[in-house]
C-alpha cells in the first residue's frame, strides 16, 4: 500500500478547519486511512500562516510533530525567514526530497496556501485518501497536490521522527 | 551599418539569441523570404506562437542577412524609428528593421509607418512582429505589392515538430504523452513546450500530460505548473523581476540579492521560451554563436509574456515566496535610493506589491520623485491603494503635483483638496515640521492658482512661511524649491516680479543642484515670461533656449513643455519684424495660423491662467504684425481675456486692443480704451491711447503733447510705450521740420529698444507725421548707431504699418453696413486680381494692362464679383471684402 502526503487545497482560510469538523461530525475516519494529518491557515490580514496539528485524525502510526515542524518549517517557515532577513536565505536551503516530498510539492503548497487560503495536509494511505476526497470532501471538490512516500522512507521517516 | 544616432531613453536595439534547444520553423522562414521582399511585412500571431525567435531563426538561417532589432515601446517616438528605419546597408539600400511587440508602438509611429507606406514605400523595410493587426490601412498597400501580411498559421506545428518539442522539453519519446499534449495544444507552440516541461519531472507523465490538458483553463494551468516546477531560486529570481521589462545579469543579482541570479537565467534561457537572451546591437547577428556576448555589459534577458503574467498572479496572489521577493526588492531598491539612484525605486516597489515600502519613499521623496519625472508607478498605487496614499499628506501633494505635471489639472485639484481636508488629523510631528508647512503651502498656492482661492490672499501666507521654515538646511529640499517655483509664478500673476525673479532664480539653483531638471526648467520658463514682461527680451530668449535645452520638454511635464513653448514662440515673435522683409499684409495667412494652432492647446488649457492669456496676446500680436487685424481682434475675444485676465497683463492687453484700434480707426473704442487704463491709474498708458486717437481726429498738435506726457509718465514696458510715444513724437516733429527735437527722442527711443531688440514701437504708429524710414534714415546720419542702421535696413522696404494695415481692414463703418451672417464668398483666383487691383484704386483700363486681358473681361469679372459680394459699388465691394478678410 503506497502512503502519500496529500494537501487539499481551499479557497477560504477556513476551508480546511470546515473539512476536518465535517469529518468528525460524520463519525470520523476508518482506522488506517489517515496516519497523521495537520491543517494550515493563512487569515486575510495575518502576517504568516499558522498550523494546527490535527491529533484527532492521528492513528498509532502518527510521525508527530517533529515531521510536520520539518515540512511546514522547510515550505513555509523559511521562506519567511528569508523575508525577515531580506535576503534568499531559504530559496537555497534544504530539500526533503530524499524522503519522497518533492520541491514540486512543496512550491504547490507554497502557492496555493496565500492569505485568506488553507490547506489540510494528510499522510495516510494515498488510495483510501482518494475516496475519501471523492465522496467526504465532495461540497468542497477541493484541488489536491500529493507526493507518494516509498514504504523505505516511509520507514526511515518513522526512523527519525517517531516519538 | 551607419551610427543609429541618440534614441529615446528606454529604446534599445538588442538582439534576442536563439537558445540550443531550437527549432527551425521552415514554413515561416519560407513565407518570411517571399513576404520581406515587400517593403512592410507584418507578421501577426497570438502570444506564445513562436514569432520572436521563428524570426531571429531566420535572420540566421541561410544567407546572411543583416536587420536592425528593437523591442517596441510605447517610448519609441517618431525620430527614433525614422532614424532606425533609414538605416542603409553596405548595398545602399535600406536595411530590414525588424520591430518586435510592434502592437505596442503608439499611434503617433504606426500613422508615420502608415505616411510612408503610401507616400515612399521604398524608403524603409520593415518586420513588424505583432500580437495583433496594426491600424493600417491595408489593401492598397498589399495590392501595389508593398505590404505583406503574415498569420499565425504559419507559426502552428505540424504533429512531427510537436513529438520533437515534446521529445526535448519532456525528456520522453512516449507517443501517449506527445498525443496528448498536441491534440489539445493545436500546434501552439507555448502550450506544447510548458506543457512538455510540466510534465518532465512527473512520475506519470502520460497521467500528468492527461490532467494537464483537460479542463477549460489548459493554459492557466500548464503556467502554474511550469511555474510549480522550476526551483526555490529560480522562482525566487522571476518574481523578483516580474516587474522589468528586460533584466541585466547585474540586476537580476541586485533585485533578488542572489549572486548566481545570472547563471540561473542562463539556465533558464538555455532551456528556450521562458527566458530570450538578447546581447547589444553592437555585435552582429553572426557573433552570436560564437557565445561571445555573455559578458555583463552586452547581454539583457527577458521573460516570455506568459510568465510574466504567472509571476504577476502570484504576486496578486501573496503567500512565502512572494514575502521573501517583497523583501529582496525592497531591500534592493532601499540600497538605490540610499545610493542616491531613485530611478525606478517607486515602479519596483509597486510592482512587487510592497505598498508600505512605496508610501515610505513617497513621504520621503515623492516631491523629488514627482518632479523629476519618476512617478508615473503613482497611478496604479492610487488606482489599487488609495486609503495608502491618502495616509500621508505629502503623498497626497505628490499625486497631486504629478497630477498637474502631467497637465491633468481636474485631478491635482481633488488631490489637494483631499489634502486639505486631512490636515486636521496631521499628527504633531507633522503639523510642526517645517516640511508639512511647506507642503500645505504649496497645496495651497496650487490650489490658488487653479482658480481655488484669491493669490492675493494666499501669497502673503505662503511668503510667511517660506521665511519661517524655508531657509536654512532646508533650503535645498525639493519642497521647498516646488513652493518657491509656485510662489514666484503667484508674484507674476500679481505684477510683483522683481519678487518673483527672485524665488524662481532660487528654485532654477535647487532644481539644478538637486539633479530636478524639470523644476529648473520649469522654473526658468516663468522667469522668461516675468523677464519678457519686464522688457528684457533678450534675456527672456537665453532663458527659453535653457529651458528648452536637452530632452527636458519630452521627458517630463505637460506644463514644463506648456512653458518652454510659451517661451520659444515669445523669442520667435520678437525675431518676427526683423527677419519679416514683407510688408505686413503681404505675408502668408497660413503662418499666422499655425501659429494660432500651435497655441490653441495653451489657451484652451484649464488651470494656470497666465500662460493661456500670454499665449493669447502673443498670437495676437503676430497676426496684427502681419496686418489680420480682425484676426488679431478675435484673438483677445476671449472670457479668460475679458473676466479672468491676471493683474499684471491688465494694461498690457489693454494697450493691445489700442493698438488694434488704431489701425481699424475705431477712436470711439480708443475712447473706451482710454477710460479704462485712467481707472487703473495707468496715466501714461492713457496719454498714449488718447494720442492715437487725436491723429485719429485729425489733432496732430493735440496727439504731439500726448505722446510727450506718455514718454514721461508711462510705466508699462510690454508693450513698450514710452518708446511707441517717443517715435509716434519725433514723427510729428521731423514732419514739422524739428528736426533737432525729432534726433533727440528717436536718441531716447533707440537707447531704451536697442538691448531688447524691439522694433514695435518703429512700424509707423503715427497718422500725420513723417514715415519712420524718413525719420531712421536722418537718424543713421546724426547718429552712428548700428541699431538704427539696423532698422532702417528692415524698414525701408515698408511703408507704416497705419497706412499698409489701414486699406486692408475694415473700419467700424464698414463693418456695420455688412450685414452680420454674410457667407464668405469663394472667389476665382482672376476675381481676386481684380478684387486687389480695385483695392489699389485702379482703372479697368489700368486692370486690364495689367492682368493682360481685354476691358470687357474685366468688366465681367468686376460684375460677377460684385454679385458674389452681393454689392453694387466698389466702395461697398471693398468695405465687404474688408469686413471679410478677403484682401
Amino acid at each position: 500500500m503506497t502512503t502519500a502526503l496529500t494537501a487539499c487545497l481551499f479557497d477560504t482560510a477556513d476551508g480546511a478547519d470546515n473539512a476536518v469538523q465535517r469529518l468528525m461530525s460524520e463519525g470520523g475516519l476508518a482506522p488506517g486511512v489517515v496516519d497523521d494529518a495537520v491543517t494550515l491557515r493563512w487569515d486575510e490580514g495575518a502576517a504568516r500562516p499558522c498550523s494546527r496539528r490535527r491529533a484527532e485524525l492521528s492513528s498509532g502510526n502518527a510521525l508527530g510533530d517533529g515531521f510536520w515542524a520539518l515540512v511546514i518549517g522547510l515550505t513555509l517557515r523559511v521562506p519567511l525567514l528569508g523575508a525577515a532577513v531580506g535576503g534568499v536565505a531559504g530559496a537555497r536551503s534544504g530539500s526533503l526530497a530524499e524522503a519522497g516530498i518533492d520541491e514540486t510539492f512543496m512550491n504547490r503548497l507554497r502557492d496555493a496556501v496565500t492569505p485568506g487560503r488553507s490547506a489540510f495536509l494528510v499522510l495516510g494511505a494515498r488510495s483510501a485518501w482518494g475516496v475519501l476526497v471523492g465522496e467526504i470532501l465532495r461540497p468542497e471538490r477541493p484541488d489536491s497536490v500529493a507526493t507518494d512516500i516509498s514504504a523505505r522512507q516511509l520507514a526511515a521517516l518513522h526512523q527519525v521522527f517517531s516519538t | 551599418m551607419r551610427s543609429q544616432g541618440r534614441l529615446s531613453p528606454g529604446v534599445t536595439t538588442r538582439l534576442p539569441v536563439l537558445p540550443r534547444k531550437y527549432l527551425p520553423r521552415r514554413l515561416l522562414w519560407d513565407s518570411l523570404e517571399a513576404a520581406t521582399e515587400a517593403a512592410v511585412t507584418m507578421l501577426v500571431a497570438p502570444v506564445g506562437a513562436g514569432k520572436t525567435l521563428g524570426v531571429v531563426g531566420w535572420l540566421r538561417s541561410g544567407t546572411q542577412r543583416s536587420a536592425v532589432w528593437v523591442a517596441a515601446s510605447p517610448d519609441l517616438s517618431v525620430d527614433d524609428f525614422n532614424r532606425l528605419s533609414t538605416q542603409t546597408g553596405t548595398d545602399g539600400e535600406p536595411q530590414l528593421l525588424v520591430i518586435d511587440d510592434a502592437h505596442t508602438l503608439s499611434g503617433a509611429v504606426v500613422a508615420d509607418v502608415e505616411r510612408r507606406l503610401n507616400d515612399e514605400p521604398r524608403s524603409m523595410h520593415l518586420l513588424l512582429i505583432s500580437r495583433w493587426d496594426l491600424p493600417l490601412a491595408r489593401l492598397a498597400p498589399e495590392l501595389r505589392g508593398d505590404l505583406a501580411v503574415l498569420r499565425g498559421d504559419l507559426l502552428r506545428l505540424s504533429d512531427d515538430e510537436a513529438a520533437t518539442l515534446v521529445a526535448e522539453h519532456a525528456r520522453t519519446d512516449s507517443a501517449e504523452v506527445c498525443a496528448a499534449i498536441s491534440t489539445r495544444a493545436h500546434g501552439w507552440c507555448a502550450a506544447v513546450v510548458l506543457a512538455a516541461r510540466a510534465v518532465a519531472g512527473a512520475r506519470d507523465p502520460v497521467a500528468d500530460a492527461q490532467r494537464l490538458m483537460s479542463g477549460s483553463a489548459v493554459l492557466d494551468t500548464i503556467a502554474s505548473d511550469v511555474f510549480a516546477a522550476l526551483t526555490a531560486r529560480q522562482r525566487h529570481l522571476l518574481l523578483c523581476l516580474a516587474g522589468e521589462e528586460v533584466a541585466s545579469p547585474a540586476l537580476a543579482r541586485h533585485l533578488s540579492h542572489d549572486d548566481d541570479a545570472g547563471r540561473l537565467l542562463e539556465e533558464l534561457e538555455s532551456t528556450g521560451l521562458l527566458v530570450t537572451r538578447y546581447v547589444d546591437a553592437r555585435q552582429s547577428l553572426g557573433d552570436l554563436d560564437t557565445g561571445d556576448g555573455r559578458s555583463d555589459e552586452t547581454v539583457t534577458f527577458r521573460l516570455h509574456p506568459l510568465l510574466v503574467e504567472v509571476a504577476r498572479r502570484r504576486l496578486v496572489a501573496g503567500g512565502v515566496d512572494v514575502e521573501r521577493a517583497r523583501a529582496t526588492v525592497r531591500r534592493a531598491v532601499a540600497v538605490d535610493v540610499e545610493l542616491g539612484e531613485s530611478s525606478g525605486a517607486l515602479r519596483r516597489l509597486v510592482a512587487i506589491g510592497a505598498l508600505d515600502a512605496a508610501t515610505r519613499l513617497l513621504v520621503d521623496h515623492g516631491v523629488a520623485l514627482a518632479l523629476a519625472g519618476e512617478a508615473d508607478a503613482l497611478t496604479p498605487l492610487v488606482r489599487h491603494h488609495p486609503a495608502a496614499v491618502e495616509s500621508s499628506p505629502i503623498c497626497s501633494l505628490t499625486v497631486a503635483l504629478h497630477r498637474w505635471l502631467r497637465g491633468d489639472f481636474r485631478t491635482a485639484r481633488h488631490w489637494l483638496h483631499r489634502m486639505e481636508l486631512a490636515t486636521p488629523g496631521w499628527s504633531p510631528d507633522e503639523e510642526c515640521s517645517a516640511v508639512g508647512q511647506l507642503a500645505l503651502a504649496a497645496a495651497r498656492l496650487l490650489r490658488a492658482r487653479l482658480g481655488d482661492g484669491a493669490l492675493e490672499d494666499v501669497v502673503p501666507d505662503v511668503e510667511e512661511s517660506v521665511r519661517r521654515f524655508g531657509t536654512g538646511t532646508i533650503s535645498h529640499d525639493p519642497v521647498v524649491a516646488l513652493v518657491k517655483l509656485h510662489l514666484g509664478s503667484a508674484l507674476i500673476h500679481l505684477g510683483r516680479l522683481a519678487d518673483a525673479d527672485l524665488h524662481l532664480t532660487q528654485a532654477i539653483h535647487v532644481g539644478r543642484s538637486s539633479g530636478l531638471p524639470a523644476l529648473a526648467a520649469e522654473a526658468a520658463s516663468a522667469l522668461a515670461m516675468s523677464q519678457y514682461l519686464q522688457g528684457r527680451e533678450h534675456i527672456c530668449l537665453e532663458l527659453a533656449a535653457e529651458a528648452a535645452r536637452g530632452d527636458v520638454a519630452r521627458e517630463y511635464a505637460a506644463t514644463t513643455l506648456r512653458g518652454v513653448l510659451l517661451a520659444r514662440r515669445l523669442a520667435v515673435l520678437q525675431s518676427v519684424v526683423h527677419d519679416q522683409h514683407d510688408a505686413p499684409g503681404v505675408s502668408s495667412t497660413a503662418e499666422a495660423h499655425d501659429l494660432a494652432q500651435e497655441g490653441a492647446h495653451d489657451v484652451a488649457e484649464e488651470g494656470d491662467v497666465l500662460p493661456g492669456a500670454l499665449t493669447r496676446l502673443l498670437i495676437s500680436r503676430s497676426l496684427l504684425l502681419r496686418g489680420l487685424i480682425a484676426d488679431a481682434e478675435r484673438a483677445l475675444d476671449s472670457p479668460t481675456i475679458r473676466f479672468g485676465v491676471p493683474c499684471v497683463l491688465r494694461v498690457p492687453v489693454l494697450l493691445e486692443q489700442a493698438l488694434q484700434a488704431t489701425l481699424a480707426c475705431d477712436n470711439e473704442y480708443l475712447a473706451r480704451l482710454e477710460r479704462e487704463l485712467t481707472a487703473l491709474e495707468a496715466v501714461g498708458e492713457a496719454a498714449l491711447v488718447a494720442a492715437l486717437r487725436a491723429e485719429g481726429l485729425g489733432e496732430p498738435r493735440v496727439a504731439l503733447d500726448l505722446f510727450e506726457s506718455a514718454a514721461r509718465c508711462s510705466t508699462c514696458v510690454q508693450p513698450p510705450v514710452a518708446a511707441i510715444a517717443l517715435i509716434g513724437r519725433a514723427q510729428l516733429l521731423f514732419d514739422d521740420h524739428r528736426v533737432a527735437e525729432a534726433m533727440t527722442d528717436l536718441r531716447a527711443a533707440l537707447a531704451t529698444t536697442e538691448l531688447r531688440r524691439n522694433a514695435l514701437p518703429f512700424l509707423g504708429w503715427s497718422r500725420h507725421g513723417a514715415p519712420v524710414v524718413a525719420l531712421l534714415r536722418a537718424g543713421c546720419e546724426a547718429t552712428r548707431s548700428a541699431w538704427c542702421r539696423e532698422l532702417l535696413e528692415t524698414m525701408q522696404a515698408r511703408p507704416g504699418i497705419t497706412s499698409v494695415a489701414g486699406a486692408l481692414t475694415a473700419t467700424p463703418r464698414e463693418r456695420a453696413q455688412v450685414t452680420d451672417g454674410v457667407v464668405r464668398p469663394a472667389l476665382s483666383s482672376r476675381e481676386r486680381d481684380v478684387l486687389r487691383e480695385l483695392a489699389r484704386g485702379a482703372t479697368y483700363a489700368d486692370i486690364a494692362a495689367s492682368l493682360y486681358v481685354s476691358e470687357n473681361t474685366v468688366k465681367t469679372h468686376v460684375s460677377s464679383l460684385y454679385a458674389k459680394l452681393a454689392v453694387r459699388r466698389r466702395s461697398e465691394a471693398l468695405a465687404v471684402a474688408r469686413t471679410l478678410a478677403l484682401l
